[in-house]
């Protein structure tokens, strides 16, 4: 394990310099992004590890593409075969634009199958649409985490 | 270069650059006006002449955070986040996310800058920066560029550079790109999008995509009286690898994929409604192996009705060939669909869901052994039984999935039946709920998966007042039960949830969970026993702008019946957050 460099501790001395003087009025502007988008992530997560399929169908949209029972038939069949599922995940990008939030998450997987805990990991884009104030998933692209 | 191909290409290329060079109106992306913007179509306001001197300090006023008037000319914002971490790993270490005696730092900014502009206009930027030395989250020890977005608008018109997502259609293309985008409102009927940009860099077998698109957008009677929506699309997008990005590499495939379509949406002020899309694509799969361009047909239409609050019922027509391709859109190949939804509110206490569902795949020229084809109905009743008590509500569920193919070992046949229940009520300020589910599983001929399966639980959750402050608590159990009928045996697990939140004083409160998960499988060696327990403060420094300090501390262990997997963690870390 490497100690911390001069340059990080300055920097950490800087940032912490910056946010120092918090003070003002007024409510935070748009800097809530990163927040919706893990809630919105963490909860699908959350479904999956759950098990159950009503739970998780009710975060996919019903306009989810390319086709929603297919998706859920594949998820509710490899929910079939982990147990103990648990996420570990890290945002990597959001666009929020219209109705329209995407979400680039590194993602590890840990599950109990029949073969013991596995491991695996990968990245994939959650593409949300804003339905009745709740982010619904209407889109994923990359490594499928289910 | 094919004839056909170059001939694609150009058409795009005109397409782009006409759109580009209209300096006119669109469809602008999520924008913050300061003080300045318009809603529901009122006349623009115009932006005052502000000196630069102004500009300065209005950028630079940190002190002014929250202050966003009409006065302002600009601004600076965004949040900090430095975090470190301290892991420790006992046992075997390989089955852990974390490695032993380990310490990680990480440094998030996430920096915004707004400024208005002459007319109506506005400039926004948003640049979000990592660094690191957590090897989960990045390879490199260095600080990272996650995100960089630049754009120009106003309620009208978006100029976009960096990362942004764009939507043209299903089938042509709806993704996240990294390049220029141009969405113009060209009159009240005409809107355009124009698209010159990139899906990913080069690296790891992968070429560089580049990407070439527009979309003319017509909204027609728009103020008519039968109409509250009229739109008809047309777009088209080519993409391809270039392969002069990366260097010797076998691995990398040379792909190219021109898709076109149209797509349209009407919506009547009586309820009726129709969408529809229809796309033809061509591809190649590596242009350094094979020449041979393919092409596809996809195709989806979805007509609807809706009569008042009480009844809605949509169906959906889709089929995509199965040498259509869309490497930026969204398509199922090689499968046909026929989907009926309704939902019908009986009365006031319950609303009935139904759906039909059919697809099937093994389409004229595919690749496929046989046909696998799925009939599926899914019905759903919501309850809010009790005059007298509104909280309390049920849903009751069934679902009927089949699936079979016309191969002759009918290797892909099965039958699944869903029964299941959920309640949800207050009791003495508690939120209770409680499910059950019964699901009965069927295949033949390979009977060893057939199955039932129950899954059932309960959730309370309720406030307590500890000594004028507010206590959370909340407590959860689930349990699984597998019945197989091949190995006559049953797998059960159990899961018990326990969390909670106290204030303990104005600015510091404390989160504490506890998770447990416990599994008797009839598998040899696969019994285990999880259990999961975090501790963490958080101390508020500054109201406004949402300043934390958190102290998190977690521990976990995993118990199995076979030797040599056992293995615990412990992970404490600290973290500032802040917003300016």
């Amino acid at each position: 394990m490497k100690h911390p460099t001069l340059p990080l501790v300055a920097t950490l001395l800087l940032a912490l310099l910056w946010v120092a003087p918090a003070c003002a009025t007024g409510p935070a502007l748009h800097t809530d992004h990163e927040d919706q988008a893990r809630a919105a992530v963490q909860e699908l997560l959350n479904a999956y590890a759950g098990g159950s399929r009503a739970g998780f169908a009710h975060l996919v949209s019903q306009d989810f593409s390319p086709q929603r029972q297919d998706y859920l038939n594949r998820m509710d069949q490899a929910a079939r075969s982990e147990q103990a599922v648990q996420f570990e995940f890290f945002v990597e990008q959001v666009l929020i634009k219209d109705q329209t939030m995407t979400v680039t998450v590194r993602w590890n997987k840990k599950a109990q199958t029949a073969a013991g805990q596995t491991k695996t990991d990968g990245l994939t884009v959650f593409v949300f649409g804003a339905e009745n104030g709740l982010w619904k998933l209407t889109q994923t692209r990359g490594d499928n985490p289910f | 270069m094919p004839t056909a191909h170059v001939v694609q290409r150009l058409f795009i290329l005109v397409l782009v650059m006409l759109f580009s060079s209209s300096v006119f109106p669109a469809l602008a992306a999520e924008i913050i006006f300061l003080g300045n913007g318009t809603d529901g179509g009122a006349a623009p306001k115009v932006t005052p002449s502000f000196p630069m001197q102004q500009r300065l300090n209005d950028l630079m006023d940190f002190g002014a955070y929250g202050q966003y008037g009409e006065d302002r000319s600009g601004m600076i914002t965004g949040r900090v986040a430095l975090q470190g971490d301290y892991t420790s790993v006992r046992g075997n270490q390989a089955k852990s996310f974390y490695r032993d005696d380990n310490k990680d730092h990480l440094m998030e900014l996430d920096l915004k800058v707004y400024e208005k502009l002459v007319s109506d206009y506005q400039f926004q930027g948003e640049a979000n920066l990592r660094k690191t030395d957590n090897q989960r989250m990045e390879s490199r020890n260095a600080v990272v560029l996650k995100q960089l977005n630049l754009a120009v608008s106003n309620n009208e018109n978006l100029f976009e550079f960096g990362d942004f997502y764009t939507d043209f259609s299903q089938f042509v293309m709806s993704a996240s790109l990294e390049g220029a985008n141009a969405e113009l409102t060209l009159s009240d009927w005409l809107q355009t999008k124009t698209v010159v940009a990139r899906t990913y860099e080069s690296g790891k077998g992968l070429y560089q995509r580049d990407i070439y698109g527009a979309k003319v957008d017509l909204t027609p009677f728009a103020d008519h009286p039968s109409v509250s929506l009229c739109r008809i699309g047309v777009q088209a997008v080519s993409v391809d690898d270039d392969t002069a990005s990366l260097e010797n590499d076998p691995g990398a495939t040379d792909q190219d994929n021109n898709v076109a379509g149209i797509d349209g949406e009407l919506r009547l002020r009586n309820g009726a409604s129709l969408v529809f899309e229809l796309a033809r694509s061509g591809y190649i799969e590596d242009e350094d192996v094979v020449d041979r361009r393919i092409y596809g047909t996809a195709l989806r239409i979805m007509p609807g009705y809706r009569y008042k609050n009480l009844l809605g019922v949509r169906y959906l027509a889709y089929r995509v060939d199965p040498e259509f391709r869309t490497l930026v859109g969204s398509a199922s190949s090689d499968k046909q669909q026929h989907q009926i939804t309704a939902d019908w509110r009986i009365n006031a206490a319950h609303t009935l869901s139904l759906t039909q569902n059919w697809y099937w795949d093994d389409l004229p020229n595919s690749d496929k052994a046989y046909r696998t084809r799925y009939n599926e109905q899914y019905l759903s009743l919501m309850s809010r039984p009790l005059e007298a008590r509104r909280n309390f509500s049920l849903r009751t569920y069934l679902n009927n999935q089949a699936k079979d193919s016309n191969d002759e070992a009918n290797t892909a046949d099965s039958k699944t039946v869903t029964l299941g229940a959920s309640v949800n009520d207050k009791l003495w300020e508690a939120n209770v709920s409680a499910f059950g589910e019964f699901r009965h599983f069927t295949a033949r001929p390979q009977t060893v998966d057939n199955e039932d399966f129950w899954r059932y639980g309960f959730n309370l959750s309720r406030d307590f007042d500890v000594f004028a402050r507010r206590l959370y608590l909340s407590a959860g159990y689930t349990g699984n039960l597998r019945d197989n009928y091949g190995t006559e045996g049953q797998d059960m697990q159990h899961g018990l949830t326990f969390n909670g939140r106290y204030a303990l004083a104005e600015p510091l409160s404390m989160n504490f969970g506890y998770n447990l998960q416990d599994a008797a499988n009839t598998g040899t060696a696969q019994d285990y026993q999880i259990n999961t327990r975090f501790l963490e403060f958080a101390y508020r420094l500054a109201e406004q702008r949402n300043t934390v300090l958190s102290l998190r501390s977690e521990h976990n262990d995993y118990e199995y019946d076979s030797a040599g997997n056992d293995y615990s963690e412990a992970r404490y870390s600290l973290k500032l957050v802040s917003n300016f």
